[in-house]
Formats: C-alpha cells, structure tokens, sequence
C-alpha cells in the first residue's frame, strides 16, 4: 500500500505531447520499475511527465533559457545514470528533485563566483521603485533577485513558493526539517523584499 | 530569545497557519507584525514573477536531447566496458610487481584511495568474453596508452564503470 504523498504527480503537464501521460501514482510507479529494467520509452515518459517542473525550477536558479536547458537536461541524464540505485524508499518526484537541487547548485558553483550571492540578512535600502510589479522586466528583476538569494534560501523559496511543494516534500527534498524550512521561507521572502528596495505596503 | 517569535512561527504568521498563543503575541507586538507584513510583501513579488513558458515546440525537442544524450552516454559505455578486463589485468600487474619487489613490506592504503580487489578465477573469463552485440571491440594492448587517449567525457564515463564494478558482488 502506498502512503507516501507524491507531490505534484497528478498535476496536468502543459505543452507536452508525450506518447504515453504518466496520470497516477501506480502510472508513475510501474514507469520507475520499466525504466530500471532498461524500456527507454518508460525513461522518456518519467521525461515527458517532469520535464516542465524540472526546467522552470532550474530556470529560478539562472535566470536564462540556455543554461536552465542544460541543467534540466543533467538532471534527466544523472537520474537515468542513478536510477538502479532509486529504490523507492522516497517518492520518485522526491529523489529527481534532489537531483535537480544538487545539480543546481552544482552548476552555480561551476558558472558564477559566490560574490554575486546576496548575504544571509540585507539591511533594508528602501530606494523607491515602482509600487506593483506587473512588467515582464520587473518580473525579470524579481526572478534575478531569487536567483541571488542565498543557497538554502533560494531553494527552499523556488521549491514551496514555485513548485508549490509542502513543508514536508521541501524538507525531504532539502534533507532538511520543516522547522528550518520555515525559517528559510521567511528570511527569503523578507531578504527578497530587501534586494528589491520595496517600502513597506508597496508590494501589493 | 528576545521574546518576539521566532522565524519558523513568523512564516507560520505569513502562511495562515499560526497558534492562538502566538497570534495574540503577534496582534501585540508591532516588532513582530512588520516583520511578518514586509515577508508577505516579500511572497507578493515572488508570485508574480514567473518562468517564461517555451515554444510548445520545445518540449519534444527537450526529450530529444536527453535521449540523445543518453544514448551517447550508453555507447561510451559499451566501449569502454572493453576495458575493464584489460585494467583489472594491469592492477593485478601492478600489485604483483610491488609485492615482488618487496614482499615483506605491509601494504598500505590511504582510506581514500579505491582499492582493486583481488583477482579471482572467474574473472579470466571476463578476458575471453566475445564482445555481445552492438559492443564496439577496443583494441588495449597498452593499458596505459589506451588510458592516455581517452577524452575528459570517456575518463568519466569509465569511472563510473570501475565504481559500478567494484561495488557490484563478485
């Protein structure tokens, strides 16, 4: 009997057009089970079923099409390399979306020098901008403000905020504890707030 | 404590998901409740800053690159699986060779460097094994040389095949 909660498994995957949809859990679980006994086109349908979540959470980390491609595609590659070792004892969603939290990171560390990091706590600057964000530019500032926030931050922010995740599901992805999961969400909302120069009031 | 909630009851407060006993520290303390206000402002932006969505095109293509990829990866591997014995042949050379030279000398080794374990009989058979369909044969006299050749993306690929191999049951 299965118990565990598998996060985001039944969410419609748009602009995809995969041979076979992955729509259930016991889809998913019998497409890990071909795909460790080597069916490709089970591989490809754990793709089909992922590859939006995966890309838009790698997209957070850079900020740009070309390397979230890259990164999106490392982690498809490193899971089908792992994938004799998932032994389900963790959600497949679960164990991809470490993956793609290492290989994030990973990548950052490889591209971009850790200066480019905002630090743990911004002191407020409070400059006037503009009072709601509602342009793509803005929104390209926001997403660029995200990407600067802190390691732990930033993932636990992209995986609650973004990929609409429980405290629970981020903490098992983070290997973390929902206690520090909810400390992290709150000084990344705030430190975001801060890199953002938003007055109190102003956001909304 | 300074007597103001903590971070993990704050983003309780933003979240909706306070307790009575905090709610009313919170409705109490101003500290407390602009901190909670300025990280809603901050979840405000967050949400309104999404991913450009690519072409629907892209994702079909997105599949095809991963696929090829895996496929690339596959034939490195089939290669260099070839090499396995061949290595395998040359470390068993080289633990002879040191042995011989000095055989009462203890063995050491660094915890961090990987151990070839020993060479057993049913491994000759790895040696004479015929190459299976869709291997390509990799002709290694020279074990060293064949290594010297290798690209950065064989170098890792093989790798991989040792740790697999030594961590297999034997």
């Amino acid at each position: 009997m299965m118990t565990q909660a598998l996060p985001l498994a039944l969410r419609a995957v748009d602009g995809t057009s995969a041979p076979d949809v992955i729509a259930t859990r016991e889809d998913e679980r019998a497409a890990v089970q071909a795909a460790q006994r080597g069916e490709r086109e089970a591989f490809d349908r754990l793709v089909a079923r992922y590859q939006r979540d995966i890309y838009r959470l790698c997209f957070r980390y850079v900020n740009n099409h070309e390397d979230a491609n890259d990164m999106a595609q490392d982690v498809f590659l490193r899971a089908y390399k792992a994938l004799g070792r998932f032994r389900g004892d963790s959600a497949f969603s679960t164990w991809l979306y470490r993956i793609a939290v290492n290989t994030c990171l990973n990548f950052k560390a490889a591209r971009r020098p850790p200066a480019d990091e905002l630090p743990e706590t911004l002191a407020d600057r409070a400059p006037a901008v503009s009072t709601r964000v509602e342009q793509e530019d803005e929104a390209r500032r926001v997403r660029e403000a995200v990407s600067r926030l802190p390691e732990k931050q930033r993932a636990t922010l992209i995986l609650k905020v973004y990929q609409d995740m429980t405290h629970e599901e981020v903490a098992r992805v983070l290997g973390s504890t929902v206690g520090t999961v909810k400390a992290n969400l709150f000084h990344a909302l705030g430190n975001l707030r801060k890199a953002l120069g938003v007055r109190t009031g102003e956001a909304r | 404590m300074s007597g103001h909630l903590a971070d993990e009851s704050l983003w309780d407060a933003v979240d909706g998901s306070l307790g009575d006993g905090d709610r009313r520290h919170l409705e109490a303390c101003p500290a407390c409740a602009a901190r909670v206000a300025e990280a809603r402002e901050g979840w405000a932006l967050a949400e309104q800053a999404d991913v450009p969505e690519p072409s629907p095109l892209y994702w079909d293509a997105f599949r095809r690159q991963v696929d090829a990829r895996i496929r690339g990866e596959g034939s490195t591997r089939r290669r260099l699986g070839f090499l396995w014995p061949a290595l395998m042949a040359g470390a068993t050379a080289v633990v002879a060779a040191v042995t011989l030279i000095n055989p009462s000398a203890p063995v050491r080794v660094e915890t961090a460097v990987r151990v070839v374990p020993a060479w057993s009989p049913s491994d000759a058979a790895l040696l004479e094994r015929p190459a299976a369909a869709g291997e390509d044969v990799l002709e290694c006299e020279d074990v060293a040389e064949c290594l010297a050749d290798l690209s950065d993306e064989e170098t890792l690929a093989l790798a991989e095949i040792l740790e697999e191999d030594l961590r297999a049951p034997r």
